[in-house]
Formats: structure tokens, sequence, C-alpha cells
């Protein structure tokens, strides 16, 4: 009896979902244009709502929707296990472009976009691309940070700077020697203490980690651990020393702690990639890492800090951005 | 109907006819109690989404076409079944038996390791075999998990419940630990194990879906799960060490050769899961490899109230709201919180009922007015 019983609300239930939803579901279709819609699918492995990485490419989304009149959709929160999955339901669905921003999606994008030959996958802030249906767009990941280091190295009184990241990735290790070396080039007395949370979410760990080298006599802390940043700056905030941003433009959450920030503006890598594939200027089935000349990546402005930088310090820093776009500066080591 | 017969007693035999009403209809009652939790449970979520500013309605069609609507979304279903089914079946088997492990979400991490030790760094095998080594290997490494909270409580006494919940932890850190480090694909720089090999992966069964054969051995498994279970000897020891454990020991059961029969079922079954989700879906272990599979299988078992029909159904309704919500997002855009509150008031309500049910059946049944 109680199986039947189960299997009953099964049924009935399907029964009222199919019975409801034609009639609801046509007319909310049909106004649709006549001219078929280009339908982009992105698939985010946070919240839209992360002030961050997904916020600003949602932003991006949102802005090429008005520019191009695109059918957008897409999946917030989902995980490296369940990645393969959405694609393939994006995939099946039929739409046009599928974009994943997420560095980690890079492998089952490629895995996944040989087995639909006709949809259009990206990749923001992937590494690779090994289908003619793939492309990956990436930052440079160490630009920002050299530039963030160069004013470090200028700014500091104590001579000594630290880095907090929120791994010990090559990514993040390639950003710590930016910094470094950045820093060392302005200033060779200049040591930079690494530490990292092992977490992008830990805001406690961030703050514990800056009150570590705050006390070992760091005077500008370069924080770049995710949610973490908001813990490390409090930190630099009750210490009084200063600290560069990351991700984003962070003056706002102390405006008199935090000089700049080194941003990345994920937002690029989406309207690169849309723009591309509306204008087909982009070429499918390549890898392009870019940063401070395609505007990926940046400092902030300098805010509350406009009048205390000496000139000469802005002018050491804009000719550093420009040996950057120049070329003259070459890619630190990521070990 | 009732009504039209009179009788001279007043509350008494109102009392006593409603008793005899229930049971003459206890199914078709208990039908309308979980159906009623699962519209309730709908129901606020339509408002929770209307509140949104979406269509309620087009975003329920969406989590149906989304799981069933056309052949991928089925397909996928499906393939979300399996570790669900899986899970299940390790914390029923345990049930019966007396012994609580809430800790399939550790076994699954580790049986998946063990099926990526043999998966990728055994070679030259013939596809059958190396298939069969890698299911068995995901058995073992399970059973073995389950096995340390199984001794500490076979020989200290300690509390399961706890032991095999902070293994949970223990296991997801290994497996982190690991693909940092030893287990780490050296032509990535990114952090995920090597694939396994394409010998020991297992095909896939419903071609343009990800379904794969794991579908048929857990199919398998329940069976024989409930075959062993209720028709065999050693079955009805675990039954009966499980329903009361002194009258098991007073009837003679060997209680800590039952104990270790449940504990290596468990862990392994709960590893079988975690192997045969590696070897049809996933192929790499990655951070975050069994997305909650472990303790949603806990809620199978519950709302199937550890009976074969139920969990099947439980586990294709838990594999419904897992795919169908993530088309409720794609298709309605509804906000990604508010799909882990519905997902949770069903889940909740659906639960709820079922104590409900079984209350009633106990008083117009088993108890007495």
């Amino acid at each position: 009896m109680q199986k039947l019983s189960i299997l009953m609300i099964f049924t009935i239930l399907f029964g009222t979902f199919t019975a409801c939803t034609p009639a609801k579901a046509v007319p909310g279709q049909t106004p649709t244009e006549a001219t078929k819609q280009i339908r982009v699918g992105v698939i985010f492995s946070t919240t839209i709502k992360d002030e961050g990485y997904a916020q600003a490419a949602y932003n991006a989304l949102m802005e090429m929707k008005e520019k191009y009149n695109l059918d957008v959709s897409f999946q917030e929160n989902v995980t490296d296990a369940a990645i393969k999955d959405v694609l393939r339901s994006y995939a099946s669905d039929g739409y046009d472009l599928i974009i994943a921003h997420q560095l980690y999606f890079t492998d089952p994008v490629n895995e996944v976009a040989a087995e639909f030959p006709d949809t259009m996958f990206a990749i923001s802030g992937g590494f690779r691309a090994d289908h003619p249906n793939v492309v990956a767009v990436d930052a440079t990941n160490w630009e920002a940070s050299y530039l963030a280091g160069t004013l470090a190295g200028l700014m500091t009184k104590t001579n000594k700077l630290a880095i907090i990241t929120a791994s010990e990735s090559p990514i993040a290790k390639r950003m710590v020697n930016s910094f470094r070396s950045a820093a060392q080039a302005q200033n060779p007395n200049v040591t930079v203490k690494h530490v990292f949370t092992g977490s992008f979410e830990d805001v406690v760990k961030g703050k514990e980690m800056a009150t570590a080298v705050i006390r070992d006599g760091a005077d500008i802390i370069f924080t770049n651990c995710g949610v973490g940043n908001f813990g490390a700056i409090e930190a630099a905030q009750e210490n009084g020393v200063y600290a560069i941003g990351s991700s984003v433009d962070l003056a706002g959450k102390a405006p008199d702690t935090v000089i700049t920030s080194a941003v990345l503006s994920p937002g690029e890598y989406i309207k690169i990639i849309i723009n591309g594939y509306m204008n087909k200027d982009l070429e499918w089935g390549k890898y392009y890492p870019m940063g401070v000349k395609a505007g990926i990546e940046s400092l902030a402005p300098f805010h509350n800090f406009e009048d205390k930088i000496p000139q000469e310090v802005k002018d050491k820093l804009e000719k550093v951005r420009q040996d950057i776009i120049d070329g003259k500066i070459t890619a630190p080591p990521n070990e | 109907m009732s009504e039209t017969i009179l009788s001279p007693g007043s509350q008494t035999s109102i009392k006593a006819r409603f008793f005899v009403f229930a049971r003459n209809n206890l199914g078709i009652i208990s039908v309308l109690i979980s159906l009623l939790a699962i519209v309730l449970a709908l129901l606020i979520g339509a408002i929770l989404i209307a509140i949104a500013g979406i269509n309620p309605w087009e975003a329920y069609s969406f989590l149906l076409k989304g799981s069933f609507g056309n052949r991928y979304g089925f397909g996928e279903t499906l393939t979300r079944f399996i570790p669900l089914l899986f899970a299940s079946l390790s914390f029923s088997i345990a049930y019966k038996s007396g012994f609580f492990n809430v800790g399939a979400e550790g076994q699954i991490y580790i049986g998946a390791i063990g099926a990526l030790l043999v998966g990728a760094y055994i070679s030259n095998l013939p596809p059958v075999l190396h298939i069969t080594l890698t299911l068995l290997a995901g058995f073992v490494f399970g059973a073995l998990w389950a096995g340390i909270a199984g001794l500490l409580k076979i020989f200290l006494g300690s509390n399961e419940l706890v032991n095999t919940m902070m293994l949970n932890y223990v296991a997801i850190f290994l497996v982190e630990y690991l693909i940092h480090g030893p287990l780490k694909d050296p032509h990535l720089f990114i952090y995920q194990s090597s694939p396994i090999l394409s010998s020991a992966r297992l095909p896939i069964i419903l071609p343009k879906t990800p379904l794969h054969a794991g579908f048929l051995i857990a199919l398998a498994s329940i069976v024989i799960v409930f075959y062993i279970l209720y028709r065999t000897p050693i079955g009805y020891q675990m039954r009966t060490v499980g329903a009361n454990l002194r009258a098991a020991k007073y009837a003679g059961i060997n209680i800590v050769g039952v104990t270790l029969v449940a504990i290596i079922t468990t862990g392994g079954l709960a590893g079988l899961g975690g192997a045969v989700e590696l070897m049809g879906a996933q192929f790499r272990m990655v951070a975050g490899f069994s997305p909650g599979y472990g303790y949603d299988g806990i809620g199978v078992a519950i709302m199937g109230r550890h009976n074969p029909v139920g969990i099947v159904l439980a586990a294709l309704l838990f594999a419904i709201i897992r795919v169908g919500t993530g088309a409720m997002q794609r298709g309605a855009g509804v906000p990604f919180p508010l799909l882990s509150v519905i997902q949770g008031l069903i889940i909740i309500f659906v639960i709820a009922s079922s104590y409900l049910i079984s209350k009633l059946s106990e008083t117009t049944i088993g108890g007495r007015a």
C-alpha cells in the first residue's frame, strides 16, 4: 500500500504539472521577435552577487544583452563536479554560445565541446582551447600585481611589504614574484613576505594573516585572497597601515586604508568574447592571455590618496604601465 | 456514508468509526498527506518565486522540462539518481543493522580515490577486468574507511554517529590534499587528479545523454541489498541486531560479526557509489567531487522509509530536484539562494509527512485507541 501510495503521488504530481505548463509556457515564448535571437548561456562558479568575479561578468553580460538583443541565460554556483552536466544541458538546449566563467572549467569545456561541434564555447579565465569551437580568454595574472608592487615599493617606509594570496597555486606564485620584483625594481631594500589563507572564502583567516604580517613590520599589504580581502583590510585599518586591494576597487570599504586596488575586470572577458562572437573578430580554437593593454587588468583610482601620493611616484607608475604595454617587462616565473 | 448509519453511542463510536475508516483507507490517506506535503512546499516556494518577480508556473514548468522534458534532461536525472541511490542504500543497510552511518559522503570520496588509483594507474588491462577491479577498489576503500568508525565502535564502544560524521571532513580534506600533491595531474597546473584510463570508464547506455552503465549496477545493488536483508540468514540477523540488540544477544547472534558485515556493506556501497560516479561521469577527482550525495542519501533513505520502492522514488525525487532546479535557474532565472530554500522546503515537508503517516498507522493499526 505504501509503495502504491508513493507511486500515486508522483503520477498525480506530474499530471498536474503537465496539465498546467503548456497553457502558461507558450504565451511566454511567443512574443519573442521573428528574427532569431542569439542565445547565450553563462555559467558561474559563485553567485552573481559576489561583488567580484561573477558580478562584474554578470553586469557586462547585461550590457551585451542590451547591445546585441541577446537571449541570455545563466546558472550560478556550479561546482566542478556539476559543470559538465550544465554545459551539456545548455548545448542540448540549443544555445549558440556558452561561456564558462571560471578557470577550473577549462578542462570540462574542452571535453564537452568535442561532443557538440556546432555549439561555440568560451572559457573566460581559461587557459586552453583544444577544439575549433572553443576559445579561452585569460588575464595575464601578473601585470596588475606588477603595478601594485611598483606602487608599494615606492611608498613603503619600513621597507617591508606583504602579499596575501588564497593559495600557493602557480598563478598565485606568479603574482607574488611579480609583486616582489616590481617592488624591488623601485627599491632594492624591500623585502616581501608571502602568506596564504588556503581559501577564497575565509574572512577571518584573511584578517589573521594580515595581523601576523603587520606585527612583522609590513606597512603595505597587498591582499589577493577573495573574500579574505575584507578581513585583511580590516586588520590594516585597525593597525594603521596601508592596504592594496585586488579584483575590484575596494577603496569604499576603508577609504583611508586602501591606497588602490589591482583591478581585474572579468567583465572585459565577457565583452571580448561576445563582441568577438558577434563581430567575428575573435579566432575560435585559440588561447588569448590579455592584461593591461586590453583593459582586463589595471590599478583602481587613488581616491583619498590622490593628493598623498607624490607626482613623482605617479610618473614612475605610469612609465612602468607603458613598459608593460610595450612588452618591455616580461612575465615573472610561476614557481 | 458513515453519517447515514445511526448509532446509540455518541463519542466513542465516532472515534471508533474514525479509526475503522482510517484503517481501511490508510493507503489513500497517506497518499493525500504526502501529496499535501509536496503541494504545500511547492506553494510556499511559488509565493517566494512570485515575490522575486518571476512567474512561478513558468519556473516550475522548467523544473519538469529540465529533468524530464527532453532526452538529455531525462538522462541527466537518471545519472544524478545513481550516487543518491548508492548513498541511501548505504545508510539503509546500516540503519537496519543498528549502525548509524552518516559518513557516506566521506566514504564516497575515499571509494572514488580507490577507484582512481586502480583506474588511472594500472594500465594494459582488458576493459571488463579493469572495470571490475576498479569497482572492487571503490568498494574496498569505502569499506575500509567505514571500518575505522566501525572498529572504534566494536572495540571501544565509541559512538559511530559522531565518528562517521567527523571522518567525512577528514576524507574531504584528505582528497583535497591528494589532488594538490601526490595525485595531481602533472600535465595540468590546476588541482585535479589524472583522469582514469578509458579502459576503466563505464560505457554510456543511453546515447546523447550522460547516462552510464552505473545505472544498471545501481539497480542490481538495490536488488542484492534487499535480497540479503530479507531473504538470507545473515540479513535476518542484521535486522534482529538492528531491531533489538538484547534479543539478538539472547538468541545467540554473533553481534560483532553481524556488525562487521553491516560496516563492510555500508562503507562498501557508498564507496561503490563514489567509484561509479568517477568511472561513469567525472573521470577525474576534483575538489567538491561529491556535492553532498552522502548527506542527501540519508534524506532519501528516511523519505523512502528504508523500503526498496520508496528509496527508488525518493532518490528519483532528489535527482529531479537537483537537475530541475538547475533548469529553473537557466530557464526562468530563479535566483540560486531561492532554489536552496525550495529544495529544503520539499525535503522538510516530505520527511515530516512521512513521520505523520507512520504515527497515523501506529495509532490506527498498532496502537490502542
